[in-house]
């Protein structure tokens, strides 16, 4: 058996210690890997479970500064970011926070170098919140040459008539009204008085040049397919009902926002839901080929004004349908009359649809093949088939429209050709294969009031700028660029993000800070022009301990799934799943050759900030999108891949390793319902169960999962799946189902987990699943339960997906996200991590043989 | 865009929806509105009000009995507001009859197709957009008249007609008929659509707006029903005419459209729509009527037997108000005589003939210049007089015409002069009303079309029939004109004073007061009958409503008469250049003696 103790160089507990324990010698984490057959103990691998507690526990206080620069909390820490001049990592996250001065220090070791922005990202109640500032007419000031935006890193100079820019170090002069003095240390007096000079994030109010045509709210056009199949499916009724909860319980749309219905089939239904009318009209346009918006004006109303007509009509549309035999819903022709309906609006189309778009404008072929499969020539149906949604989309953009597509197929559907109305125009897909409202319509709703109830904001453009010598690679996300600087955003809600790498021009004056700056210029919901700037300042290093040291782990692997996904358009799967395993082994063995040069080579020795590298890098060729296995369809692998462009941070280190959490209240006399108790007991030697926070979460493998144990995991998914073990005690199930026996629990009741007041267990099964929904370390109290239940707070309510284990088969599916576990063709964690220890231990000797000659 | 509510659909107001800029083709609408294949016939009914609707396939979400939709039907009624577009001050509101009637006529082909229906369709206005535009949305731009239809300036006119006459032939070949009903002051583009209703056989209703009695009561009319609760209408029908071998049929003038069926009956001489011996009408009302012309062939060496007897046979094969498909059958034998007998002329009808004569004229003024159609007119009228008359060769003094001639000149004169041949002061849509009633109507009513009937009240003694001059023109007279599209009560000036001095309320008076309310019941009778409902005017001598009657009436004294009169001190001057009856007698009386060398 492996003992860590003789291998580790810290013999004592392994998970003790942070990245900032010691300064110089790198506290890397060990583990060994004696050739191949040998088992490892699983807890000595390293683990997210362990390694997000360990983050947590830096921050006792839940409080980070911005000032200080580096060492900012992993996305899953539940840590309050005050904004000290840097912003808020939740809107810009850099894969590493000490920059490499020369692109040769980066390229030796093949860290990526780029950022994760997301503009709009929610901060909580003790977050410093974006200022909004007016500058009248003449606007922010800017800086003359690269019009950077006023930040507290620019530098005034000449007793405060003169700035400097930050970013590209050009003298501006200081306009006169603008003007103040200048203390001792050369900072204006006043520079606490000012926002845009005290804070990284900050909001400007757009002058009359960034004006856009667009008039008026934003609009949302929900537009649902009405064929067979959304109707057998149960997609119709789960969706009119969403739609009707999200308008009309709980605190409703953002205000003022306007929206429109129509539903299709073989032919577009309007309806006109004008206040005046006692009952909502229906307009059917079967003329597919030169579709138009029959109605000026009841298309979009103000939802509460319009309440009486469209509440009955949300009510009685699926008894409308019920007869309804036609198949081939008429996408394309939807499309032509929204971009009608919302020109000079702008605003979010929700598009439900059911099938291949094969009736009217913008039909497509069947073109999946088998055959193709798993080939070089696989990548070809990663394209697009036809021009139309593409150009379709780019109208969109124009117009600021952005579109979320939620499909139920049954067959394929060409997403990678369909898709590209919510790629480009900033949107998001949503997929529900073979859609069965017992089984996704959990999800379904929740993803879809997730979607609709957020921050929104459209008919954005995106800049980022950055200190002379670096430069913008290459943008990721769902975006749309007509030019190489400007990103064009049709829509941004609080979750949008962008991936962006950065390439050096220049050599890096490693005495200087390395300054970013994203500027986003977008219409809020009600219609009002904004500038949200995020300014980030960094140092830079010219040692590559320090940039292991630095570098973000999360960020990192967000970045890559990102590249992952656009590289998948040239190169084959295989190569990408090849050539992601060999970044892994190169990283690591740079950190090895370069700061670890001394540790024997029998040794997996791992950098700190990367040591979680390994699992992540397993996880993502596990994943839908890039796996193997040929039973995957073809619209799953591409909507995977798509998602892995559109995920921000939080969402990819949870998709890719999922948050498992016990729901049972832990209990001194029962020591097997804690499955961590032994885990627990070593970072907690006074072994008492705790219950303020959320609970020692389990690793992802399902031999870890304890039949008499309920389990919330958190994946990806706005809904957290309930798993149930057989063997779960009769009086907890009591508790919380109000039935003693697990097969009496309905798993396709949306409202199954009881919440009283009265049962400790119950109590605490909810504190555990809202802190997971919204992120919470310590668990919130019953009060705020209660609050959330009337929504008189912001916290989300959790819906679970139940599944009892050994008796549905959902569980197959949450079966493969425990990524620990060897599946189908895939490595195990464990046969991963020898893997790619020898392969380190190749190239050392490889580096080793290139040195001698 | 048009509007085809779904009236069996009763979750909530559901219409598809028609681009009204665009053509569609017949089998486009009928997939987009999923009717059609496969179809059972039945009676049907264009509009739902009528209750006669079966099913047929997939068109019952349409049109169904009006008990099994009334509340929906009462609702979508009720709650047809304006348009809501928007429209700048500078252009007409956009309208696409065109496209409208277009999905009317495919729904109902497809859903009903060679069976009763009826299609009605009101308009507020001219159509501005799509097939069958009638004029451009701008208001710049003014719609047309007569004088650009004829100089074919107009960019609309030709291709909107075009449109409508093929929808028509649509129509009436699924045997459905259209009726127009225009509420509107200014045209609507009816002289464009006058095919629907001309050969299809539906009505033309011309009223300055829908809230006017003439087009309540027209439109009710139209629903009336006989004794067994059955519409007065017949439906699909096929106008048949068999002939003996004698006679050679030469064509219709009437509502219809030729079956082109070619007989050995078929005259080469071709009047209103020839080269057929049957016609199909879509929509027959108690008082419709068809105009057949023939041709008398007599074939060389074969000298017609006194006693022998010419056979006319009409044979209507239609689908009656309940249900039931018809045929009715009419024969008609006259003896035949030789060209120069006596008994030709004593049998002549002369208020048939004028009738025909106009419904020829009108025909044929479609087509020709109305000058050209005036002299043919004149010519004809010359030859009958120099033919049938009584005379001193040269010596107009002579001239005399037998009893049942006598008055036919007088028709004529009035025809030249009507709105039917005339244009001036009408527009093409006022026309193509007019000609389209003196297609349809009996010879009663269009003999009072051609030459309106006065009538005259006074304290002389009982109502009676005045002359149509303007010598009947009296100040203490009250007269009653029937125009048949308008009834007119005319007070003469002294009548007028009187009234407005309030005699009529005096006790002392009454005889004023039974003499003003006798015209106004006689108006009353009038109005019973007459389909479309006419104008009813009440007006005083010099008012500005008297302009119907002083057009009307023979201009015997004109501003041109001066102080001198025939007829003395009575009547008044009519202000026209038109010459008088009196002249035009003379002229034809001279040409007439003359010409019977030409």
């Amino acid at each position: 058996m492996f003992t860590p103790a003789g291998q580790a160089p810290k013999p004592s507990s392994p998970f003790v210690g942070g990245p900032r324990a010691e300064q110089m010698s790198p506290p890397e984490r060990a583990v060994g890997a004696e050739q191949q057959k040998r088992r490892i103990d699983p807890n000595q691998m390293p683990s997210p479970v362990v390694v997000h507690a360990q983050n947590q526990e830096l921050y006792p206080d839940q409080t980070y500064y911005t000032s200080q620069r580096t060492g900012v909390p992993m996305v899953n820490t539940d840590v309050a970011c005050i904004d000290e001049g840097n912003a808020n990592p939740k809107f810009m996250r850099m894969t590493m926070y000490t920059l490499p001065n020369t692109d040769d220090l980066l390229k030796g070791c093949q860290l990526p170098l780029g950022a994760i922005v997301q503009p709009l990202a929610d901060v909580t109640d003790r977050e410093t919140p974006v200022q909004v500032i007016d500058f009248g007419e003449e606007g922010p000031v800017r800086c003359l040459r690269c019009k950077a935006y006023i930040n507290g890193y620019m530098k005034f100079i000449d007793g405060g008539k003169k700035f400097i820019c930050n970013l590209c170090k050009h003298e501006n002069d200081v306009p006169m009204d603008y003007f103040y003095n200048l203390d001792m240390t050369g900072r204006r007096m006043d520079w606490e008085m000012r926002p845009e000079l005290r804070n990284g994030s900050i909001e400007f109010v757009a002058t009359k040049e960034f004006m856009s045509k667009q008039k008026g709210e934003a609009a949302f056009v929900f537009a649902i397919d009405v064929t067979w199949n959304a109707v057998q499916s149960g997609m119709l009724a789960v969706c009119a009902k969403t739609i009707k909860e999200i308008l009309y319980s709980g605190l409703g749309l953002l205000p003022g926002v306007r929206i429109g219905l129509l539903t299709y089939d073989r032919s577009v239904h309007f309806y006109s839901l004008h206040p005046s009318l006692d009952q909502a009209q229906m307009m059917v346009v079967p003329d597919l080929n030169d579709a138009f918006v029959p109605i000026s004006e009841g298309f979009l109303v103000d939802p509460i004004e319009s309440r009486h007509v469209i509440e009955p009509l949300l009510e009685n549309l699926p008894s409308m349908f019920s007869q309804n035999r036609t198949a081939e819903p008429a996408m394309g022709a939807v499309t032509q009359v929204v971009l009608e309906a919302l020109k000079g609006r702008g605003g979010k189309l929700f598009m439900f649809q059911t099938a291949l778009p094969t009736l009217g404008p913008g039909s497509l072929k069947n073109r999946d093949d088998a055959k193709l499969h798993n080939t070089d020539k696989e990548k070809t149906l990663y394209v697009p088939q036809d021009s139309f949604y593409t150009d379709t989309a780019i109208k969109y953009v124009e117009q600021g429209i952005g579109v979320n597509l939620y499909l139920f197929p049954n067959a394929y559907t060409d997403v990678a050709t369909i898709s590209q109305l919510s790629t480009l125009t900033s949107g998001e897909l949503y997929t529900y294969p073979s859609f069965q409202s017992g089984r996704d319509g959990i999800r379904f709703a929740e993803d879809l009031r997730n979607d609709a109830l957020r921050m929104f904001g459209f008919n954005g453009v995106l800049r980022i700028r950055c200190s002379d010598g670096l430069r913008i690679e290459d943008h990721y996300g769902n975006l749309y660029m007509r030019n190489h600087v400007d990103v064009e955003l049709a829509m941004i809600t609080c979750d949008t993000s962008i991936g962006v790498t950065f390439k050096h021009d220049a050599k890096l004056d490693e005495k200087e800070d390395v300054y970013f700056q994203v500027a986003l210029l977008y219409t809020t919901f009600d219609g009002q022009r904004r500038i949200r700037v995020h300014n980030i300042a960094l140092p830079c290093t010219t040692l590559v301990g320090n940039m292991f040291r630095q570098a973000e782990i999360d960020s990192s692997v967000n970045l890559l799934c990102r590249i992952a996904s656009a590289e998948s358009k040239s190169i084959s799967l295989r190569n990408i799943r090849d050539k992601l395993t060999d970044r892994c082994i190169h990283i690591l063995s740079a950190y090895r050759t370069h700061c670890a040069a001394n540790s024997s080579s029998s040794q997996l020795i791992l950098p700190e900030a990367y040591k979680l590298l390994p699992i992540y890098a397993l996880a993502l060729t596990k994943s839908y999108a890039l796996r193997s296995s040929p039973d995957i369809q073809l619209d799953t692998r591409v909507s995977t891949l798509l998602l892995f462009n559109q995920l921000s941070v939080l969402a990819s280190s949870r998709l890719l390793y999922p948050r498992i959490s016990s729901a049972i209240l832990p209990s001194d006399t029962n020591p097997n319902l804690n499955p961590n108790a032994d885990a627990d007991a070593d970072a907690d030697p006074d072994s008492h169960p705790n219950t303020t926070t959320l609970p020692y979460l389990v690793r992802a493998s399902y031999s870890l999962l304890d039949s008499s144990n309920i389990y919330f995991s958190q994946s990806n998914h706005s809904s957290l799946t309930c798993w149930i073990g057989r063997n779960v005690d009769s009086s907890v199930l009591s508790a919380l189902f109000g039935t003693p026996s697990i097969d009496q629990i309905d798993p396709t009741s949306t409202s199954s987990l009881l919440f009283t007041n009265t049962s400790p267990q119950s109590v605490y099964a909810w504190q555990v699943a809202f802190a997971l929904v919204n992120n919470k370390y310590i668990l919130p109290s019953v009060a705020d339960i209660e609050a959330a239940f009337s929504y008189s707070n912001n916290l989300t309510i959790p819906k679970f997906q139940i599944i009892r284990q050994n008796l549905d088969q959902s569980e197959a599916s949450f079966a493969a996200t425990l990524v620990e576990d060897r599946s189908n063709d895939a490595m195990s964690y464990v046969d991963y991590l020898c893997h790619i220890h020898r392969n380190i231990q190749t190239d050392m000797r490889m580096k080793a043989v290139d040195r001698k000659y | 865009m048009a509007l085809v509510h779904e009236l069996g659909y009763h979750e909530c107001h559901k219409s598809y929806v028609f681009r009204g800029s665009k053509e569609y083709t017949p089998k486009a609408i009928q997939e987009m509105l999923g009717v059609g294949s496969g179809i059972k016939g039945g009676v049907a009914a264009g509009q739902p009000q009528m209750p006669y609707a079966q099913k047929g396939y997939g068109a019952e979400r349409f049109l169904l009995p009006v008990e099994q939709c009334e509340f929906t039907l009462t609702s979508i009624l009720e709650q047809l507001t304006r348009d809501p577009w928007p429209v700048p001050n500078d252009r007409r509101p956009l309208r696409c009859t065109g496209v409208a009637v277009s999905v009317a006529v495919g729904l109902m082909e497809a859903a009903y197709p060679n069976s009763g229906g009826r299609i009605m369709v009101f308009t507020g206005g001219a159509a501005t957009q799509g097939p069958g535009m009638v004029v451009g949305p701008e208001l710049k731009e003014a719609i047309r008249s007569h004088k650009d239809i004829e100089k074919e300036s107009d960019r609309y006119y030709r291709k909107s007609s075009k449109f409508y006459e093929t929808l028509a032939k649509r129509a009436v070949v699924a045997g459905h008929g259209v009726d127009i009903f225009a509420g509107c002051l200014d045209q609507v583009g009816l002289s464009e659509m006058k095919k629907l209703t001309n050969q299809t056989g539906g009505v033309m209703v011309l009223a300055d707006s829908f809230n006017t009695t003439i087009f309540k009561q027209s439109f009710q009319k139209i629903f009336e029903k006989d004794e067994y609760d059955s519409l007065k209408t017949g439906f699909n029908a096929t106008l048949e005419v068999q002939t003996t071998k004698e006679l050679k049929v030469c064509g219709m003038i009437g509502s219809g459209l030729s079956l082109e069926k070619k007989t050995a009956i078929v005259s080469d001489t071709e009047i209103g729509m020839g080269n057929t011996t049957a016609w199909k009408i879509g929509l027959l009302s108690p008082t419709t009527t068809a105009a057949v012309y023939f041709e008398v062939v007599n074939e060389k060496g074969q000298a017609l037997q006194p006693g022998n007897r010419g056979i006319v046979q009409f044979v209507t094969y239609y689908q009656h108000g309940s249900g039931q498909h018809r045929m009715r059958v009419t024969t008609i034998a006259r003896y035949w005589a030789e060209g120069s007998s006596p008994e030709i002329p004593a049998m002549f009808d002369q208020e048939a003939a004028a009738v025909l004569m106009a419904r020829i004229a009108a025909f044929k003024v479609e087509f020709d210049d109305a000058p050209d159609v005036l002299r043919w007119l004149d010519r004809t009228l010359i030859r009958l007089c120099t033919r049938f008359g009584d005379y001193l060769r040269e010596d107009p003094a002579s001239f005399r015409l037998a009893p049942n001639f006598s008055i036919y000149p007088q028709f004529m004169y009035h025809l030249r002069r009507s709105q039917f041949l005339q244009v001036f002061n009408n527009s093409p849509d006022e026309t193509t009303y007019y000609r389209h009633c003196l297609e349809r109507e009996d010879t009663n009513n269009s003999l009072i079309m051609i030459q309106p009937t006065l009538t005259a009240y006074d304290f002389t003694g009982p109502s009676r029939p005045v002359l149509l001059d303007s010598v009947s023109i009296r100040p203490d007279a009250i007269l009653l004109l029937d125009t048949f599209f308008h009834i007119l009560i005319w007070h003469g000036e002294t009548i007028a004073e009187w009234r407005k001095a309030g005699y009529q309320d005096k006790p002392e008076y009454a005889g004023f007061k039974t003499l003003l309310e006798a015209p106004q019941a006689d108006a009353q009778d009038l109005l019973v009958d007459r389909f479309p409902v006419p104008r009813y005017v009440m007006c005083d001598q010099h008012g500005s409503q008297a302009r119907f009657l002083m057009s009307k009436l023979n201009p015997s004294i004109t501003h041109t008469s001066g102080t001198y009169s025939n007829y003395g001190a009575s009547g008044e001057a009519v202000l026209t250049d038109d010459v008088n009856m009196q002249v035009f007698m003379e002229h034809l009386k001279k040409l007439a003696v003359a010409g019977t060398q030409s």
